[in-house]
């Protein structure tokens, strides 16, 4: 097994079902790759759940090659390569007459671990989804919808399986129950870096949890790319009804770098400039602060006019007022991942700079508030005019 | 009561010992016979309309028609009794079982498929266990027919309970016809706690 085989590739994969003359999947083309979640979405129909289970040979393969770890399937005994890949269905499909602990280790038994071995797995697994010990002598029906779908994912887990394959798993859940489960399986997957393959309709849990978003319709692959680009680039006229007016407008801004709105000529000043030269500076420019850079525009601090009015007959270099503790973006982050820290914070700006610490911009509040305007209302005029005659 | 029993007392014993002999046998060989067969059915969902419509049909033969019918082939005696009685048995238990058997919900079905279970795993630790409340409704229903009709085998000469319903039916007699059916009626009551007990002791999930 080499690095670079896909954990799981479709090769020209058809699937026609008995008595159907169109296929249910055709002639598809993928990979997956290890330690990827990979959603694949798409409307009822699509052909999603059928592309699925012909990873564990739950539905036969008609015509092409599906390969796991970069063997054929076709050439593996199912019932060992069942073993070997975990499985997760909407209702959970526990064993209503099992316990939960009887539940949780049929995999292990079926391959013959030791009773030491499975009860260390047990309590192990016990530990990983938060639930109470005592479950594990209850039978499915005493626990709640969540704690059920909970043992069925721990299940999935217990015989070491490094692919998951999961469809609509959450599916019948509430939604506050959804999301935790969400937050569980994300998790997991990071933590024990496992390939997961997810099968949704959900588009809001497909763009949450994927790494990889493979969008499906008519028994063929449409989009096949992470959530972003996805996000970014629709492919056609599908995709774009599928992911929604308001997701792509929102994801716009979503996917907006720092770099895109910074303000390239930050009000700066040499670390070797005197204060009178420093206090002018603020005084044509209009500003209360100065970012301070070295000869070759490596940003050292920022100083301040309060500090510069209270030290002004002490000392006489900007140098000796600096400011060190500063915060930085990079040109290439998202300002989504710091907008809401900068709108609560009392920072008016924070300063740009590249990977080798030089300034090149800064990033305003009012560049922010600009932004999150046009999120929440929208570019179109008439979102505005219609709020209006609300008030 | 006690001039019925101090009459009949012995004859009694014997003739309830006889019922419950013929009744136990056909029901043994019902139970051997269509739990493996419905099993098998359940996997077979064509097959199964075919055998279900049959034993359908058998089932609308009259009981004593059946009987009667035994007589040139087996003679008369226990054997025809038995013979008659667990094709009667067959019918409850085969169908229970395959409906049973169909019962039990496709997606614990897919899941252990899924997981990796064997056809035969699949079978023996999930279905089965699962489709045993059907199975064993099918049962106790076939066993208080099979109990019932058992009387019946008195007129080819099986003996029986049935036996003293009979006299006293043709001798007006009605302690013979009431000392004949209430033991009848205690078997059949008992038989069906019993089974019922043990569908309880079989039944797949505890009840709380």
């Amino acid at each position: 097994m080499t690095e670079d085989t896909a954990c799981v590739e479709f090769r020209h994969v058809t699937k026609i079902y008995n008595k159907s003359q169109l296929p249910a999947v055709s002639d598809i083309n993928l990979k997956i790759a290890r330690g990827a979640f990979c959603c694949l979405i798409g409307t009822s129909g699509s052909g999603k759940t059928t592309l699925m289970r012909m990873i564990n040979r739950m539905n036969p393969i008609t015509k092409g090659t599906v390969l796991v770890n970069g063997q054929d399937v076709k050439n593996l005994n199912p019932v060992n390569l069942r073993r070997h890949i975990g499985y997760v269905i909407q209702s959970n499909g526990l064993m209503p007459h099992m316990t939960i602990k009887d539940n949780i280790t049929i995999v292990p038994r079926l391959l013959k671990w030791s009773e030491d071995k499975i009860e260390q797995k047990v309590q192990e697994l016990i530990q990983l989804a938060e639930l109470p010990t005592e479950f594990l002598n209850r039978y499915p029906a005493e626990l709640s919808g969540g704690q059920q779908q909970r043992v069925g994912v721990l299940r999935a887990l217990a015989a070491d399986q490094d692919l998951i394959l999961m469809d609509e798993p959450f599916g019948a859940l509430d939604p506050i129950t959804r999301e935790t489960l969400q937050d569980f399986v994300k998790k997991l997957q990071t933590q024990l870096d496992k390939t997961i393959i997810f099968v949704t309709h959900d588009m809001d849990e497909a763009l949450k949890l994927a790494t990889q978003m493979v969008i499906m319709n008519e028994g063929k692959v449409i989009q096949d790319d992470t959530p972003v680009n996805i996000l970014h680039q629709p492919a056609n006229e599908f995709v774009k009804n599928l992911l929604g007016e308001d997701r792509l407008e929102e994801a716009q801004h979503y996917t907006v770098q720092v770099g895109e709105i910074m303000l390239t000529d930050p009000v700066k000043i040499n670390i070797g400039a005197s204060l009178t030269q420093a206090l002018s500076v603020m005084k044509n420019r209009h500003v209360d602060t100065l970012l301070v850079t070295d000869d070759s525009n490596h940003l050292k601090g920022f100083i301040s006019v309060s500090k510069l009015d209270k030290r002004y007959h002490h000392v006489d270099s900007v140098s000796d007022i600096l400011e060190t503790k500063l915060a930085t973006l990079h040109p290439d982050s998202y300002l989504r991942d710091y907008a809401g820290k900068i709108l609560q914070g009392n920072m008016t700006y924070v300063p740009v700079v590249d990977h080798q610490d030089k300034l090149v911009g800064i990033v305003t509040r009012s560049a922010l508030v600009n932004l999150v305007y046009s999120t929440i209302w929208g570019s179109t005029e008439g979102n505005i005019q219609g709020a209006d005659k609300h008030e | 009561m006690s001039d019925f029993l101090a009459a009949h007392g012995s004859e009694l014993i014997l003739k309830t010992w006889q019922q419950i002999y013929i009744a136990a046998i056909s029901l043994g060989l019902g139970i051997l016979v269509a739990v493996p067969a419905g099993i098998i059915l359940a996997h077979f969902p064509k097959v199964a309309q075919l055998v279900m419509g049959i034993s359908s049909m058998l089932q609308t033969i009259p009981a004593l028609a059946i009987l009667a019918l035994m007589i040139p082939i087996f003679g008369i005696g226990a054997l025809p009794a038995i013979i008659a009685l667990f094709i009667y048995s067959l019918m409850p238990i085969l169908r229970n079982t395959y409906i049973g058997m169909q019962g039990v919900d496709p997606n614990v079905v897919d899941s252990a498929k899924g997981l990796g279970m064997t056809n035969t795993q699949l079978t023996f630790k999930v279905q089965v266990p699962l489709a045993m409340p059907v199975i064993m409704g099918g049962i106790r229903l076939s066993a208080v027919y099979v109990i019932s009709w058992s009387t019946l085998a008195s007129y080819i000469g099986a003996g029986g309970l049935g036996d003293f319903i009979f006299n006293g039916l043709d001798l007006f007699q009605t302690d013979l016809i009431l000392g004949g059916t209430i033991p009848i009626i205690i078997i059949a009551i008992l038989t069906d706690y019993l089974l019922g007990k043990i569908e309880h002791r079989l039944s797949p999930i505890p009840k709380q």
